[in-house]
């Protein structure tokens, strides 16, 4: 049916606010804080520094490898590394593990209680043994994001296998269809939207480890700049690294929320 | 399986449930027996790995005994001037503090700005600015800020709670089915019989599933925060397992850290079916 | 197709009701359109048309849910503006709080009227409970009721506030053949008791001459308009294999051009 259209707007206040606190909190920020080198009423450089001025140390940086000794491209490129390498393999392994568990009783007899014994430490509280393990390499930050990440894949993929409509298994029963038939054919597809919020998921988790690995043990990267800009006193690289951290974290959510929406698309007719 | 009825004429005949055998099958099938294959299987390939050093030095592992051996000197003698239950102690109350205060601002911030679209147009940017900035990313501006002491760690840990709290209270109210309100207005109630007997009860499930991943948050946060700098703590009592080079204390640690994340899993299950106990029978996962 | 228009005994007034919705923000849907008709005072009415014609819709207009794009609504001749305890509504999805129980459900509407004491409240709300056969459940939380007892429910809601109109919308669409049965019969049981002016919204024929002093058809398509209207003037309880109710039955599925 052909109906008429219209267009409904926001009322004009509600459509400008949104606009306008975004400018008023950068604004206030602005010029609450001093500029460096100067004291007067407003908050000292040494506690916080002004939006423009990080601004100008972001650009500065990109090609400075002074004082932490990398620019800001390789800590942003080594956090990435570490990030993506742990995040790839929790999926590589979580995914199957999860779906397996959730249809074959033997897979979930065997794996379920080890995993109900790790699933309540913190990724965080491995540190310290990883750096035994690892040293304060690759490899020790990768099994911290690892652990992180492969949590709610195991569990997305295992509950997405139990909501499988139990009528679709029993018709393919009564088609004679083998145990493994039904797993890939019926409940594999069940569990893909599950599984694809597991995608998102795990990279915010494996984001949010990824800051604390690098807090504790790292000589590169976005955590490391952070804490190096606290022992070196510098205010404004501890901000710049947030600053990093939180807008690499907001593109990477996008990425993934767009690849996510296109798949489920393609799933969902 | 179960019983199996067939109908001969006007006659039913009822066979009763088949007797199980016990067949090589049937115990492999066993999730019992499998659990415990596991866990035997887990320990004994830890141990295993810890006695025969695989890791490489002395340092890289302990066996569970020498774990069970070490947390029971923690929970007798001090470290730092406590004994363990002092430095769980120390972490939890962090954690509630923290949480508490976390939980009290975000869930009325989030209700009311699901329910004032103003307020929402002013509040939800900032929320999203400051969202996908990862807690731990605090830590050290938090140390700037407020110095070593306790200040800094709770700090962190409601920066920690408090956007689940607030996402989920605010995304709950959206997800109101809307002639639920229709009750409340063809009733003759006004806007403050719809948040009294609609908004909140309808949303209290979600907001209690938000404070049970608030509080799990928390207590990641409290470690961080107690790993970077402190001198009590449970974050505490596994760096300082590291720094001294002692596996066995860094497990023990990581034990005790695990058994208090699945209490608190358990008292927020406890609190939920409390608060809203018309789910008791709907929830089951 | 006789309408007596005693304008005293005029209930409800619906007055060139015309409704349009705007889709998912850009697309502007026709409902209604010049939708005009009275409920007289003691009737039931039953308005009756297939699904998506607009008949839920005009019943949350004059329940005060929506406002009509134009024309108007009156009730014993004031307009109507907006939602009152004047007109009690039960919902086609029962929509009863899953967190309060039978009791707290049904008292709800009570809870909102400062000038009743809770003993009141209690009492009345039990009365209802009673009145519609729910005695004994009052503890229960609707997840552990039938479809039945939850719009059993849904009717002591709507009850407890005495309404002078009752508008149902729908209210026994989601129940099994045999309990949406007995539900009419209760419907009657009830309103023969108490002859409250009642507007009742269904898609079934057979519900509709069971229950109705009076039915109006609607048009099968958007926008809702009202086609026609009868007077069944049969002997209650009515018998579904009577032969003059099986004549009306032929005689409004011809005219709605579809079997019903």
């Amino acid at each position: 049916m052909a109906f008429e259209t219209v267009k409904v707007r926001k009322p004009l206040l509600l459509r400008l606010l949104p606009f306008l606190s975004v400018a008023t909190f950068f604004l206030v920020w602005e010029f609450a804080v001093s500029p460096p080198g100067v004291s007067d009423w407003r908050i000292p450089s040494t506690l916080l520094t002004r939006p423009s001025d990080t601004l100008l140390l972001a650009i500065d940086k990109l090609t400075n490898v002074n004082p932490d000794g990398a620019t800001l491209g390789t800590h942003a490129w080594v956090s990435m590394q570490e990030a993506f390498t742990g995040y790839i393999l929790a999926l590589l392994v979580g995914i199957p593990l999860g779906l397996l568990m959730g249809w074959f009783s033997a897979v979930r007899g065997l794996a379920r209680p080890i995993f109900e014994l790790v699933r309540p430490i913190p990724p965080i509280a491995w540190i310290p043994l990883t750096i035994f393990w690892f040293g304060i390499g690759l490899g020790g930050k990768v099994f911290i994001i690892w652990i992180s990440g492969i949590v709610p894949c195991v569990i997305n993929a295992y509950i997405g296998v139990g909501m499988t409509n139990p009528v679709h298994i029993q018709m393919a029963r009564t088609f004679g269809a083998s145990d493994w038939k039904i797993f890939t054919s019926i409940c594999i597809p069940s569990a893909l939207p599950m599984v694809f919020g597991a995608l998102q998921i795990a990279l915010a988790y494996c984001w949010v480890t990824l800051v604390g690995a690098e807090l504790l043990a790292s000589d590169q990267g976005l955590g490391f700049l952070i804490t190096m800009g606290r022992n070196l006193g510098r205010t404004d690289i501890v901000i710049l690294g947030m600053v990093s951290v939180g807008l690499a974290g907001a593109v990477i959510g996008c990425i993934i929320d767009r690849i996510e929406s296109k798949l489920l698309a393609g799933i969902r007719r | 399986m179960s019983d199996t009825a067939a109908s001969v004429c006007n006659e039913v005949i009822v066979r009763g449930p088949a007797k199980r055998r016990i067949t090589l099958a049937s115990v492999l099938r066993n999730e019992y027996f499998l659990n415990t294959v596991s866990l035997l299987l887990f320990f004994g390939l830890w141990h295993w790995a810890a006695a025969s050093r695989v890791l490489g030095t002395s340092s890289a592992l302990a066996t569970p005994f020498e774990v069970v051996v070490r947390l029971q000197e923690l929970f007798t003698s001090t470290l730092a001037g406590l004994t363990m239950w002092g430095h769980i102690f120390a972490s939890l109350r962090r954690v509630l503090i923290g949480f508490i205060i976390a939980a009290a601002l975000g869930v009325p911030l989030g209700l009311i700005m699901a329910l004032n679209p103003y307020v929402n147009a002013v509040v939800k940017p900032i929320v999203d600015i400051f969202k996908p900035m990862p807690p731990l990313a605090w830590i050290s501006v938090a140390i700037l800020w407020f110095g070593i002491q306790e200040m800094p760690k709770i700090f962190i840990i409601v920066i920690g709670s408090f956007v689940p709290a607030l996402l989920n209270a605010y995304n709950s109210v959206l997800l109101i089915e809307p002639e639920l309100y229709d009750v409340v207005r063809v009733m003759g109630g006004g806007r403050w019989n719809e948040v009294k007997q609609v908004c909140i009860p309808a949303s209290l499930p979600a907001i209690s599933a938000g404070l049970q991943i608030a509080l799990s948050s928390a207590w990641g946060c409290v470690l961080a925060a107690e790993l970077v700098s402190s001198r009590s703590g449970l974050g505490y009592i596994i760096i300082q397992g590291m720094k001294v080079s002692d596996p066995a204390m860094v497990l023990g640690g990581m034990a005790v850290i695990a058994v208090i994340a699945w209490l608190m899993s358990r008292a927020m299950d406890a609190l939920d079916r409390k608060l809203c106990p018309w789910r008791r029978e709907i929830k089951d996962l | 197709m006789n309408t007596p228009t005693h304008a005293a005994n005029v209930k409800i007034a619906c007055d060139a009701v015309s409704m349009t919705f705007i889709q998912k923000g850009v697309q502007r849907v026709p409902v209604l359109r010049d939708v005009s008709m009275e409920v007289f005072d003691q009737e039931f009415l039953v308005i009756l048309g297939p699904g998506q014609c607009g008949k839920t819709t005009l019943l949350r207009i004059i329940a005060g849910l929506e406002t009509p794009s134009s024309g108007e609504i009156r009730l014993d001749g004031a307009p109507i503006d907006g939602p009152g305890t004047d007109r009690g509504l039960v919902f086609q999805s029962y929509m009863l709080f899953p967190w309060k129980t039978v009791l707290g459900n049904v008292t709800v509407g009570l809870d909102m009227n400062p000038a009743l004491t809770p003993e009141e409240r209690r009492v009345e709300a039990k009365r209802c409970i009673d009145l519609v056969g729910l005695s004994g459940f009052e503890k229960y939380y609707p997840h552990q009721l039938s479809g039945g007892m939850k719009q059993r429910v849904g009717l002591a809601r709507a009850f407890s506030m005495q309404p002078k109109v009752m508008l149902m919308d729908e209210p026994f669409g989601q129940l099994d053949a045999q309990t949406r049965f007995f539900m009419e019969q209760e419907t009657e049981r009830i309103w023969l008791s108490q002859k409250r002016t009642t507007l009742f919204v269904t898609n079934n024929i057979d519900e509709a001459l069971l229950l109705g002093d009076r039915i109006v058809t609607m048009e099968g398509k958007l926008p809702g308009q009202v086609k026609a209207s009868y007077r069944v003037d049969l002997p209650r309880p009515r018998d579904p294999m009577d032969i003059r109710f099986l004549q009306l039955r032929q005689e409004i599925t011809d005219a709605q051009e579809l079997t019903l």
